[in-house]
């Protein structure tokens, strides 16, 4: 009963068991696991041999010499290939296989035990362990090469902020050798003023479990000191606290120097700005002022918040805020500059003058305008006195003018009065003196002259409003001609000869009441200064000159004169040589303004007592 | 009564729907709160002016600007003012389909949008013509 129950247990044991009897290893008792291992045909009494299922020529030796040397051997993880059926697919397993001698009482070799155990999953389980170990050796000098050529430092802090790891970039950096105390060590290499701070933060972080991110200065290994830049995150294993940091130290000097540079750059341009006595300001790119230099907040009384991204325009006379506020919309639209000139307040309420100009420049941060306000109210106000006294001016001229005309015209009425009580006086009274005669004709020729003063300088005050005159194109002949018909009395009391040659330029570009009056003066002046002995002459002839501009020459026979110097002005010499010819001077400057007023000159040549010739110069 | 007037960069474009559902509840809110204004949109460019007693606004300005929808707010002005320049809660933006929204109340085309209002001081209109443009675009600039 108990050996069945025994029987009953070896069979159905999940690992094989079997006895293999005799030299010949001819089975016996094999249980099913053991069967099915053997290839399920297995009859009893037969060699092993015989049907060795998928077991190795070298397992059957082994076999045999255990059976002769009666000791026990156990093969680990002996590969089978099973099952040996053609139909299935052949899978490796692994045993572990114990061959335990059968002896009998007198210590003679009996047979074989054979246990086998299926080790497949633990086997295949070490074997993916060694890979895995294998790939992570890989991976781990990879990585080792990764961190080890970067140019950064890299490290590992355990929890307690302890160096678990620094890359050797750290000692290649600091010049400390390999065997030195990191942690001990890398705080005084820190710079003093930033160890502090470095200590606090990388704790804290510490304590709080999250990473950092900061900067400070390390040595160098050349004494030097570095900014860097150390970051490094916490390894969580959740959900308990952090057991690590991993972290990268990266030197940042150049950047920070640089960007320190900027910095200071701006920095110094801003005291710039901020010294100048001038309203400085910067605006976005879309047109909101975003700095006001101190002048401004000086100047306005208005601090920048005060004053608004748009603040500047309410500091403007309010006629010029809306036009002013186009504009500068306009401006921002296009990028053209701004410019105009404002009266802006000041603090204490008085309008100045000012420049306001702005411009768009573009730098690394996109762009951005630039303004200025230049205060420009005393100049304003000094052009402004300049301008009403000019205009003052110009009204008492223009008075002065008016006056010499009213007076010269109301004083002909008197004057011609008095001839009318002078020629009645002279008609019905009697003188009784010797020289009364004389007398007379004195008083005559002074009526005569006050006449002939009166009516030139009415015509002049005439002809200079004149001067401004619009210009046609005329004929040169038919204005002479009327003009002559205006001097027929003298042209009759002389009995002068006048020819006009107009055919070499027949028409002048001219403004007529001036051409009039040019021709006037001339031919006037020329039977004025006409020689006692004899009868006048008078050529008017038009020309044109080298440079194809048009000339008029007068030519007279009459008394001539020297002329002295070039810079003495011609009316003045006639004036002087010719005391008795009345208003010739006014005469003479009034055609000379006139030409000159349209660009041209007046020449004159003359020989005492025989002539005198003037040529116009209508443009040079 | 203040005002306060902002410039933000949307996180994504934001859609037709998208905006007509924030004119429609920015219009509900905004009446209930006595809140006015007008929003500027367009290619993710944002402007907003929003007026009402400081005691709400400015509240309300740090809820919009801590809105994911859109990032970058700058806030230009926070001031007082005399008086309201917008007679309700209003929106201007180019919309992808025309059809549709000529008929929604506050809404603009933005050529279609009435001057800036002239009760406010000229300094602040300028802003707002000022952000109306950096958000539309120049007057007569053409919409793609
Ligand atoms: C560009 C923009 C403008 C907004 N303007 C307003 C506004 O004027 N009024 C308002 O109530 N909400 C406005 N909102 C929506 C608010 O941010 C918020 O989503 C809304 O008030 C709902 O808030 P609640 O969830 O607390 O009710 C705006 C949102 C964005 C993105």
């Amino acid at each position: 009963m108990r050996e069945q129950q025994l029987q009953h247990i070896l069979r159905y044991m999940p690992a094989g068991i079997g006895t293999l009897l005799g030299p010949e290893l001819r089975f016996g008792f094999l249980n099913e696991a053991m069967q099915n291992l053997l290839g399920g045909t297995t009859p009893a009494g037969e060699p092993l041999t015989a049907y060795p299922g998928p077991l190795t020529t070298d397992l059957l030796e082994v076999m045999k010499q255990v059976y002769e040397a009666g000791r026990p051997f156990v093969a680990k993880a002996y590969p089978l290939l099973l099952p040996i059926s053609e139909e299935e697919e052949k899978i490796r397993h692994y045993f572990d296989l114990t061959l335990e001698p059968l002896q009998d009482d007198d210590d003679q070799p009996l047979g074989l035990l054979v246990f086998a155990v299926d080790v497949t999953a633990q086997e295949e389980a070490r074997q993916r362990a060694h890979e895995l170990s294998l790939e992570t050796r890989r991976l781990d000098a990879r990585l080792r090469v990764l961190t080890e050529t970067a140019p950064q430092i890299t490290f590992s802090l355990n929890a307690d902020g302890r160096f678990e790891y620094v890359s050797p970039q750290w000692y290649y950096f600091t010049g400390q050798p390999p065997t030195a105390d990191l942690n001990a060590i890398w705080p005084l290499l820190i710079h003093p003023d930033d160890r502090l701070r470095v200590l606090y933060q990388s704790d804290t972080a510490r304590t709080m479990g999250v990473g950092w991110n900061y900067e400070y200065r390390l040595r160098r290994h050349d004494g030097q000191y570095r900014w860097m830049l150390s970051r490094a995150l916490p390894e969580l294993h959740a959900p308990d606290k952090p057991v690590s940091w991993h972290g990268a130290v990266t030197e940042v000097h150049d950047q920070r120097e640089l960007s320190e540079a900027l910095r200071r750059g701006e920095a110094e341009l801003r005291f710039l700005a901020d010294s100048i006595p001038q309203l400085i300001w910067t605006a976005s790119r879309v047109g909101f002022i975003e700095y006001y230099n101190k002048h401004t907040a000086e100047y306005t009384g208005l601090s920048e918040q005060e004053l608004g991204p748009t603040g500047w325009i309410a500091l403007l006379e309010t006629a010029e805020q809306a036009p002013a506020a186009r504009r500068w919309v306009q401006c921002v639209a296009t990028g053209e500059d701004f410019e105009g000139l404002y009266q802006m307040r000041r603090h204490d309420g008085q309008f100045r003058w000012h420049i306001i100009r702005a411009r768009q420049l573009t730098d690394s941060n996109g762009p951005r305008w630039f303004g200025a306000c230049t205060d420009v109210d005393d100049q304003h106000r000094l052009r402004e006195v300049l301008q009403t006294q000019y205009d003052e001016l110009a009204r008492t001229n223009r008075d002065l003018d008016t006056f010499v005309y009213t007076a010269s015209h109301d004083l002909k009425q008197p004057l011609f009065n008095l001839r009318g009580l002078f020629d009645e006086l002279r008609r019905t009274a009697t003188f009784h003196d010797a020289e009364q005669d004389i007398l007379l004709q004195m008083v005559d020729e002074a009526l005569g002259q006050l006449d002939g003063t009166l009516q030139e300088l009415a015509a002049t005050v005439q002809d200079q409003r004149e001067l401004a005159a619009p210009t046609e194109e005329l004929d040169l002949r038919s204005v002479a001609e009327e003009v002559l018909l205006g001097l027929r009395a003298q042209v009759q009391e002389t009995q002068a000869v006048v020819e006009l040659d107009m055919a070499a330029s027949p028409t002048l570009l001219y403004g007529r009441a001036n051409l009039r009056s040019v021709l006037h003066n001339l031919l006037s002046n020329a039977i004025k200064f006409a020689h006692p002995e004899r009868a006048p002459h008078i050529v008017a002839r038009s020309q044109v000159s080298d440079t194809g501009q048009p000339l008029l020459i007068v030519q007279d026979n009459g008394l001539g004169m020297s002329i002295s110097s070039e810079s003495d002005p011609m009316f003045h010499t006639f004036e002087r040589q010719h005391p008795h010819v009345v208003g010739a001077g006014v005469g003479l400057y009034l055609v000379q303004r006139i030409i000159n007023s349209r660009g041209g000159h007046l020449a004159v040549t003359s020989t005492l007592g025989e002539g005198t010739t003037f040529t116009v110069h209508w443009f040079e | 009564m203040n005002h306060i007037v902002y410039m933000s960069r949307a996180v994504r474009p934001l859609s037709d729907q998208d905006l007509k559902e924030l004119l429609d509840q920015c219009r509900r809110d905004n009446a209930l709160h006595d809140v006015t204004g007008i929003l500027f949109y367009s290619h993710g460019n944002i402007a907003q002016l929003i007026e009402g007693a400081p005691e709400i606004i400015e509240p309300l300005f740090e809820k919009i600007s801590r809105d994911g929808r859109h990032s970058h707010v700058v806030r230009l002005v926070n001031k007082p003012i005399a008086a309201r320049s917008f007679p309700d809660w209003s929106m201007a933006f180019h919309p992808l389909e025309h059809e549709g929204f000529q008929a929604l109340e506050g809404f603009f085309l933005p050529d279609q949008l009435p001057p800036t209002p002239t009760s406010m001081t000229i300094a602040d209109a300028l802003i707002v013509d000022l952000v109306r443009q950096a958000v539309l675009g120049a007057p007569g600039q053409s919409e793609l």
